[in-house]
């Protein structure tokens, strides 16, 4: 009797072992399952608790606050703690609201518009950033923004922002301390494979680095998902931005640290959370590519009036933030009266008198825009030039690129503002 | 369907409509600023969060500048006064007025009642008027106008190019006209071809010693697209002074510019 009851649990044991078998190896349909080489040892890691080292005194959060207003932040972003601006300041509210068709106007003007809207529809929340991003991060970010977002088209736009400004703009929003957080132990090799596992990549963009795109392995919908590729951002920068410990949380739970985060909650363990970390901080990053911003075009032979100029480029962009200051009580955006920590250029580049009438220098005196930059170009020419080399990673000295943070305008509009000017700028 | 076709779809399909937004993306963007006030403001709305003023108000006084930039005088008078008809009273109590729309149409109205050589009557039809006297009384408003909203804005070089321009239309004006014309040529301030034209008109009359600056301001003026006739400066007409008693001086409300 013994041997056959030992019989009876060898056998119900093999029977338990190969059910498990089978359902460990079945895949549902749409998903990927954890990698069940570590499930054991996933299920002995407990995730790390993360907590503020030390909280920021209220006054100086209060200081760093009145600067988020004095740069106007919440004119692209919506901000905890910070009152939206109206609609008609609020770039990508005014832009989200059109698009949707709640803005108040006629349809037939509503679809006018709809048609013309290109940039700034989305731009990042900013919220619970303490715990996930570093202070030297941010504050250098800050003074110099670069392309973190690949597929928006619109960047942080290069602001006037000294260090002790970038300073105080992160006491607010990083009102909280993380200190030094240790690198939690991760296979680097291993997070390799399960990030490209995951479908990370079909978000993300990873310059220089090893990552592809795959199916995400959760059901979102379209529009979800299109928002969130859209603001995804590129993970070459992870290892400065992140807090290390903060990523694996982040990494398994976005909403937990950020609820309003668009970046999904997929399935996975804390050991592949750990080791996807440990890919992102310490893989090899190939160096990027040198761009060079490309070379100005020759002006046309042929004649350039004023109304081809306004239809193709002023009117097109420019005088977004450069209108006339006075129609139906407008402040003629931040580029004529002022805005976004600038003070007000007094320029406007909605009519041909008001071009021609200059605008205010560094000291506040009337000046032509036609003059010479410190490159050489007409100051509006070399402005526009100058946002094809800060796009291209570089500065152009006491030249600030405009459109400021958007794409540059192409070397045809260029050329045509360039051919107009040598031209004698006729009307 | 598996969840990857899915999401191929989904991204093919956002691609397709992506690229065709952006074919179909007309050139000019008008939807902020000043177009977006004007476009969202019409009488039915229960709310006003963007507009203030009615509809036809803000027309007039576009309608009148784009007159203005055509050289339409009579049809910015009108359409000026039609917004805003109380500056057809020459009362300077409007000198109190810091409504920016309404100081566009005193600019408006004070520039083609100089560039008109007073020419039309300052009232809603905008009459022709051949009266000298009456014809520099009304310079005479444009020029008080245009002194105070110098006085309101420096340094704005559009306005003291119209002020020089009303100058220009008085023997006493004159040399201050040239002043200021000059200023802002030489820091490549010229609003328009006007200020050149206008210049050209105050260089001849110096006679011969100003024939080289002649030359130049006629060719800054035909440069930024004038045409000869106005490029001669020939229309700006130096208009006598009005020889009025001091009581009808107050009677039509309006001072001599110093």
């Amino acid at each position: 009797m013994p041997h056959r009851k030992h019989l009876l649990r060898l056998a119900a044991a093999t029977c338990l072992s190969l059910l498990c078998l089978v359902l460990a190896c079945e895949k549902k349909p749409g998903q990927d399952a954890p990698d069940n080489s570590t499930s054991t040892k996933a299920d002995a890691l407990e995730p790390v608790e993360i907590k503020p080292t030390e909280v920021l005194p209220a006054a100086r959060v209060e200081a760093g606050k009145q600067h988020i207003l004095e740069f106007e932040c919440n004119r692209c972003h919506v901000i905890d703690g910070v009152a939206d601006v109206p609609t008609e300041k609020s770039c990508v509210t005014c832009h989200q609201q059109i698009l949707a068709g709640t803005f108040e106007a006629k349809p037939e003007v509503l679809q006018k518009w709809q048609k013309n809207i290109i940039h700034l529809t989305a731009t990042p929340e900013l919220s619970a950033m303490a715990p996930r991003f570093k202070r030297s991060w941010l504050v250098d970010f800050l003074q110099n923004p670069h392309d973190l977002r690949p597929r928006v088209d619109a960047q942080m736009p290069r602001m006037k922002i000294s260090e002790e400004d970038a300073n105080k703009l992160a006491d607010y929003l990083l009102p909280e301390v993380y200190a030094a957080q240790q690198m939690l132990p991760g296979d680097a090799k291993r997070g390799e494979e399960r990030i490209n596992a995951l479908g990370c990549g079909s978000c993300h963009a990873m310059s220089g680095g090893n990552l592809q795109a795959s199916a995400i392995p959760v059901k979102l919908k379209p529009e979800e998902l299109a928002l969130g590729m859209k603001l995804a951002p590129d993970l070459r920068h992870t290892r400065r931005r992140f807090h290390p410990a903060t990523l694996v949380t982040w990494l398994r739970d976005p909403a937990s640290i950020k609820p309003s985060t668009k970046m999904p909650k997929i399935p996975m363990s804390e050991q592949d959370a750990r080791d996807i970390a440990a890919f992102l901080i310490t893989s090899n990053l190939s160096s990027l590519p040198e761009v060079k911003p490309p070379e100005r075009l020759p002006v046309l032979e042929r004649r350039v009036r004023y109304g081809e100029v306004s239809e193709k480029v002023f009117k097109k962009v420019c005088w977004h933030c450069h209108s006339e200051a006075d129609y139906v009580g407008g402040d003629g955006g931040p580029g004529n009266t002022g805005g976004f920590g600038f003070e007000g250029r007094g320029l406007s580049l909605a009519e041909y008198t008001a071009i021609a009438s200059g605008m205010r220098d560094d000291q506040g005196k009337r000046t032509s825009v036609f003059k010479d930059a410190p490159n050489g170009m007409p100051w509006l020419v070399a402005v526009m030039y100058a946002r094809h080399v800060e796009v291209a990673g570089g500065k152009v000295e006491g030249v600030r690129g405009m459109p400021l943070g958007l794409p540059p305008m192409t070397l045809e509009e260029i050329q045509l503002v360039e051919t107009w000017i040598s031209q004698g700028r006729p009307r | 369907m598996h969840i990857f076709e899915k999401w191929t779809m989904t991204i093919a399909a956002g691609v397709i409509l992506s690229v065709a937004t952006g074919a179909l993306a007309p050139a000019i963007a008008d939807a902020c600023g000043n177009s977006m006030r004007y476009e969202t403001n019409y009488p039915h709305r229960a709310k006003q969060p963007v507009a203030q003023k009615a509809p036809q108000q803000v027309g007039s006084v576009i309608r009148a500048e784009q007159a203005w930039n055509k050289g339409n005088w009579q049809l910015t008078i009108q359409e000026a006064l039609r917004a805003h008809p109380t500056l057809s009273k020459r009362s300077h109590a409007y000198m109190a007025n810091k409504d920016a729309e309404f100081v566009r149409a005193a600019w408006l109205t004070a520039s083609a009642i100089t560039r008109a050589n007073g020419a039309f009557v300052l009232d809603g039809q905008a009459a022709p008027e051949k009266d000298d006297t009456k014809r520099r009384l009304q310079v005479d408003w444009a020029t008080e106008t245009l002194t105070w909203l110098v006085e309101r804005n420096p340094e704005d070089p559009l306005f003291k190019m119209l002020l020089a321009e009303s100058l220009a239309r008085t023997s006493t004006g004159s040399g201050k006209a040239i002043e200021l014309l000059e200023e802002i040529g030489e820091q490549d301030l010229m609003p328009d071809g006007y200020g050149w034209a206008t210049l050209v008109a105050l260089y001849k009359r110096a006679g011969n010693e100003k024939k080289d600056a002649v030359k130049t301001a006629g060719e800054r003026c035909t440069t930024v697209g004038l045409d000869e006739k106005v490029c001669s400066g020939d229309f700006v007409e130096l208009l006598p002074e009005a020889k009025l008693s001091a009581k009808a001086r107050k009677k039509a409300k309006t001072r001599v510019a110093k």
